[in-house]
């Protein structure tokens, strides 16, 4: 379960970043999670609950946000149908991921004394 | 502190990052990358379910190119050094890397195994990945390419089911075709089909590291795509070139993460 390896390179940011302001307590964490990133938001709480322990981030609440899968043609922008080959038909060529892959730490709030 | 009223209460302060989670992986494969590229060597992450048919892939390799070009290899697993003895046995130098739990190979563990890595000249590297057809996906190594082997017996919904393996994937083996006739329910089309479905370009090479078949192709293809990164086909000999890191290097890399 690679969840545990994405929460602890999560937590080394948001630890990089609360040293750097000199926070003493790190409250809420925002993410942005692609549904096409390969990893599950609930699974990601589960192993975030796991690593923040003992750490400044033991009383933060982590916030993920899901963004759904988008293809389109680089050219006329049309997505696919669901379920379809992801290629389009009237300009010839392959469909691009616009969105949905995304493992991005957005926001941290954290208290400086 | 607070600055309104001077009362000492502490302030919260928010930060917008925008960062990308796994952004120190991506640094340490930066620079993976720019080691193979420097010394000329064309790097493969090879992918797939455990069973897939990997190891077997490379010996193949390894009998098909028969001293045509110089090759070597990592093996990722979670115990043993079973599959890089293999290697070892196919006359491919190859160093082992072993897990414990963790259920992908990441940069900085290719990093480590370059750094150990016997002083080798080499024109193909290839990165046997942990057997998982989800979590090596999303780490970068430094590969040049991705591949993925899909063995037959894994049925024709396998890439619908697992789709984040194949959306980045640069060219599928699907292994084992000597298995079919006894597989009647599988079929290439419903299987290329699907892979339509998750690959924008679908390239797929069908294989049997059995009986040799679609090996030729395979070769064909990766030596082609070393010439399309800028690659020379045949590399003059480079003395005492090697692909493991230099202490330099090594210290430099760390200093990354």
């Amino acid at each position: 379960m690679h969840e545990y390896s994405i929460a602890s390179a999560l937590l080394q940011q948001v630890e990089i970043q609360a040293h750097r302001h000199g926070a003493d307590e790190v409250l809420r964490i925002q993410v942005r999670i692609g549904e096409r990133a390969g990893v599950d938001p609930i699974l990601l709480h589960t192993a975030w609950e796991f690593v923040r322990e003992g750490t400044i981030c033991t009383r933060s609440r982590l916030d993920v946000h899901s963004v759904p899968v988008h293809w389109a043609c680089p050219r006329c922008e049309h997505s696919p149908g669901a379920g379809g080959a992801l290629f389009c038909k009237r300009c010839g060529v392959p469909a691009q991921l616009v969105q949905g892959d995304e493992l991005i730490l957005d926001r941290i709030e954290m208290e400086v004394p | 502190m607070c600055d309104v009223c001077g009362c000492g209460d502490p302030e919260v302060v928010s930060v917008e990052l925008h960062d990308k989670i796994l952004g120190a992986n991506d640094r340490t494969a930066g620079h993976n990358r720019q080691h193979f590229r420097s010394r000329g060597v064309f790097a493969v992450n090879l992918m797939g379910s455990p069973g897939s048919g990997k190891t077997a892939i490379l010996e193949a390799t390894a009998q098909g190119l028969d001293g045509g070009a110089r090759i070597g290899a990592i093996s990722g697993d979670l115990a043993t050094e079973r599959d890089a003895d293999r290697l070892r046995t196919a006359g491919i130098p190859a160093a082992a890397i072993t897990t414990g739990t963790a259920c992908h190979l990441d940069a900085s563990m290719v990093h480590h195994a370059l750094h150990e890595f016997a002083s080798a000249d080499l024109d193909y590297f290839f990165i046997e990945n942990i057997g998982n057809l989800v979590c090596p996906a999303i780490y970068d190594l430094g590969q040049a390419v991705n591949v993925v082997a899909l063995s037959v017996t894994e049925g024709v919904d396998k890439p619908l089911k697992y789709p984040v393996m194949f959306k980045y994937a640069d060219l599928v083996l699907i292994t084992k075709i000597d298995l079919l006739p006894h597989l009647p329910d599988v079929d290439l089309t419903s299987l290329r089909e699907n892979l339509a479905r998750v690959m924008p370009e679908p390239r797929n090479i069908a294989v049997s590291a059995l009986t040799g078949k679609g090996i030729d192709r395979w070769l064909q293809w990766f030596g082609e795509r070393r010439v399309a990164e800028g690659l020379p086909r045949f590399r003059a000999h480079c003395g005492s070139a090697s692909i493991g890191y230099t202490k330099e290097e090594y210290e430099d890399v760390q200093g990354l993460d």
